[in-house]
């Protein structure tokens, strides 16, 4: 009876994960360093800077490196010598509420979403490990 | 005219040929639309068809566990069928209606338990009766009994003179046992009003014996009313007639307020409880009775815990209780039964399910005043009870209602059962001591 | 399609939500107003004791009676209630959402975990199917819409659990996912699923009968 049917459904659920867990990618995926976490939930995001730049047509550092001082963005500096993780904690702190994963959450798909171009959904950056990762 | 499968009795069929198609549309959007509201709503756009409440009813046991008989299938074949054609249904579907409603439902409500969300499937067939009650198209029996209501005030055409006749031949009777027993009849501000159902004065009228001898015994200070007002059943109730229903209900507790009694005690019936502990007092704008409603059961408690009854030997036999469903999952009185019962019999076991849980006699909410031709299926439609009562292996079945003592009767005797069915009454006076209580003794 | 995908992911969101709390909302309004101008007695017999006495009871797995004779539904349908509320409000995915929309957050599931509870929410789904396709009393009462209502709860868990994991046309699955999960959300007062909030209701005025006038239990 409902027992049946519900066998049948999880074994052709067994089914496609196996598929899914079995496909080996073929070529390796450059992502972002994620050594400021202790731990993390899903794979790092997919991200190769320079590809990115150039396709974005990106020259100017302090775009994504900005500079953040006493609550507001200072011009024409940028920080892309020191860690995203200096100023964004793991969490979110007294000095800097904008913890270090929404930031990047926060800086990519708000830009993604004003120039009409570039991954919104979360699996499109994180991308599931492959085979050879 | 006998019921067959396709047709019903006589007052049913020739009332359907009666009917209009316009008039059963216009009847049934008034009833579904002029005398519901949002409860109805809720109940109908609630239910999630998940068909939990079929393992609560004892039609749909009893059939094999037959869909037709589930209580949300008899829903499905009458209301949501009136819903969706938006009245306009045949005098088939009717006919169907009416066994549902009538014959295929106790109204006892035991579903609204085993339901998640409460929904009081009762009420709805009740509300089908309503309609049915409307197109004139009720069982020939019940409504016999609704017409007798509605001309004597008693359900069983007991005139006004045959009622004192009965009663006071009674008393000289129950004389032989105690030579100054009287049963008080109008005595103003008495403490108590005892009434009863009209069956008793009409063919059990040895129950007025023995009530009659415990008040006495008891040295209560009673009486009974002379006038009509006297019978507290109410088969209106069960058929959708609001109306009478509420006459009836208003014409007891007036009689009570003109004894100007202190409260009102009753004999062992469950449905007349139900009118006037539950029903009647509504249709009168009353929230609660306007008098304190007591049921024998619970009278019967109070008189063995004080001691104004003495038993002077239990009675020995094995007996099982059943609980009515109208003083149980009506009033919440099964504990106190079973109280009762240990204070009386040595030997009781228990019949499960039980309390709140327990099956219906399958002659309540009616059924059984629909009357003779439907009695074959009746007893088809009352095996798991059947069943129940013969896995307590009991001599005795104890049952303190009117309506189970019949049903039950009916049941023992068509399964074969070899039991002999009582009244609590019947156990007390059988087993009390024949001496009247004087305070301090 | 990114901007879609952003309109679905936010405005739609707001939409969503405001009809479902909106409607459900208007849903209690007009049956309580309904019911004090039709029918003022309920409001003579319920009382909040009874009524969360009754409801209580039968939030207590297997507590009432009926529950314990039905083991294995009742078993099913505790825990995909429960899982229905706590995967979607307690999902890792969710909360990124609402913390980069809001940056407010709260605790989340592990993801194996919520991953899991998925799986037993479309199994609970496949039973209660095969349980309407099979078992007498159950098919009798069944429309065509109860598969509907099924299917609509089917839809969004099985998009995400399929999205999560990355099998196939991820993109469209998302976008499948989060437009199912919100007409979920958007149908659930104009539906039997509003029994989200008549049931108490039901519940409570049974309860409040049982208890009240009746002296007794209704579990």
């Amino acid at each position: 009876m409902g027992e049946i049917r519900m066998k049948t459904c999880l074994t052709a659920m067994l089914v496609v994960l196996a598929f899914c867990f079995g496909t080996a990618g073929a070529q390796e995926l450059i992502r972002m360093d994620t050594y400021a976490f202790d731990s993390t939930r899903r794979p790092a995001a997919v991200f190769d800077h320079d590809i990115h730049n150039e396709a974005a047509e990106l020259d100017d550092c302090a775009v994504c490196h900005h500079v953040w001082e006493n609550g507001t963005l200072v011009e024409d500096e940028s920080s892309e010598d020191s860690p995203c993780s200096e100023c964004h904690g793991v969490n979110p702190t007294q000095e800097n509420e904008m913890a270090l994963a929404n930031a990047f959450h926060t800086k990519c798909r708000s830009c993604h979403i004003d120039k009409g171009a570039g991954p919104i959904l979360c699996g499109q950056c994180h991308r599931k490990m492959q085979g050879g990762e | 005219m006998n019921p067959t499968e396709n047709t019903l009795d006589q007052a049913v069929e020739e009332g359907l040929e009666r009917l209009t198609q316009e008039r059963i549309t216009r009847t049934v959007n008034q009833v579904l639309e002029k005398e519901t509201g949002a409860r109805f709503t809720a109940y109908v756009e609630t239910c999630m068809r998940c068909g939990l409440c079929a393992d609560a009813c004892s039609f749909f046991l009893s059939n094999d566990r037959d869909p037709n008989r589930m209580p949300a299938g008899k829903v499905k074949q009458t209301v949501w069928e009136m819903l969706e054609k938006k009245g306009r249904v045949s005098k088939d579907f009717l006919r169907r209606a009416v066994r549902i409603a009538h014959l295929e439902c106790n109204v006892c409500r035991r579903c609204s338990m085993y339901c998640p969300f409460g929904i009081d499937i009762a009420y709805m067939m009740l509300l089908v009766r309503r309609i049915i009650h409307k197109l004139e198209i009720t069982p020939l029996y019940i409504q016999d009994t609704v017409n007798s209501h509605s001309a004597t005030l008693n359900q069983m055409w007991v005139k006004e003179d045959e009622w004192i006749d009965t009663l006071q031949w009674q008393e000289e009777d129950a004389r032989e046992e105690f030579e100054d027993l009287r049963i008080p009849l109008d005595k103003p501000g008495a403490d108590i009003m005892y009434s009863v159902i009209a069956p008793e004065p009409k063919f059990q009228a040895g129950l007025i014996y023995q009530a009659a001898v415990i008040m006495h015994a008891a040295g209560m200070n009673w009486t009974m009313p002379s006038r009509p007002g006297w019978d507290n059943s109410n088969m209106a109730m069960f058929t959708g007639d609001n109306e009478i229903s509420g006459r009836i209900a208003r014409a007891f507790y007036e009689t009570a307020a003109d004894l100007n009694v202190r409260r009102i005690v009753m004999g062992e019936c469950g449905h007349a409880f139900r009118s006037v502990y539950d029903v009647g007092n509504r249709w009168d704008a009353w929230a609660m009775p306007p008098f304190e409603v007591v049921h024998a059961l619970e009278f019967y408690h109070e008189l063995l815990t004080q001691g104004r009854i003495t038993i002077t030997e239990k009675y020995g036999k094995k007996v099982t209780l059943h609980d009515p469903c109208n003083v149980s999952r009506g009033r919440g009185l099964h504990d106190m039964a079973r109280e009762v019962v240990g204070m009386t019999c040595s030997d009781f076991v228990e019949m499960t399910p039980n309390r709140e849980h327990n099956y219906c006699c399958g002659a309540g909410g009616g059924v059984i005043n629909c009357g003779p031709p439907y009695k074959g299926e009746r007893m088809v439609n009352n095996r798991v009870k059947a069943e129940q009562l013969r896995d307590t292996g009991a001599q005795v079945l104890i049952a303190p209602c009117h309506n189970c003592h019949s049903g039950l009767e009916d049941i023992v005797h068509h399964y074969e059962l070899n039991m002999e069915v009582k009244f609590l009454g019947d156990i007390i006076y059988e087993t009390m001591e024949k001496r009247v209580y004087t305070p301090g003794v | 399609m990114n901007a879609f995908i952003d309109f679905i992911m936010g405005p739609m969101v707001w939409i969503s939500f405001l009809i479902f709390l909106g409607g459900l909302g208007y849903k209690l309004y007009r049956i309580i107003h309904e019911v004090r101008t039709k029918e003022g007695y309920v409001f003579s017999y319920l009382t909040w004791y009874h009524s969360l006495r009754s409801i209580g009871a039968w939030l207590i797995p297997f507590y009432p009676r009926a529950t314990r004779q039905q083991p294995f539904f009742y078993g099913a349908s505790y825990i995909f209630h429960l899982a229905l509320f706590v995967v979607p409000l307690f999902l890792s995915a969710h909360i990124v959402l609402v913390e980069e929309a809001f940056n407010v957050s709260w605790p989340a599931l592990n993801d194996t975990f919520a991953d899991l509870l998925t799986v037993v929410i479309i199994a609970s789904l496949a039973f209660f199917t095969g349980r309407r396709l099979i078992q007498p009393e159950v098919k009798f009462l069944t429309t065509a819409q109860d598969f509907a209502l099924l299917f609509i709860v089917l839809i969004p868990f099985l998009t995400g659990f399929l999205a999560y994991h990355q099998v196939f046309a991820y993109q469209w699955m998302m976008i499948l996912h989060i437009l199912s999960g919100e007409f979920m959300l958007i149908i659930i007062p104009f539906s039997r699923f509003s029994h989200m909030i008549t049931a108490a209701l039901t519940r409570a005025y049974t309860g409040s009968e049982f208890g009240n006038v009746r002296h007794a239990r209704d579990w």
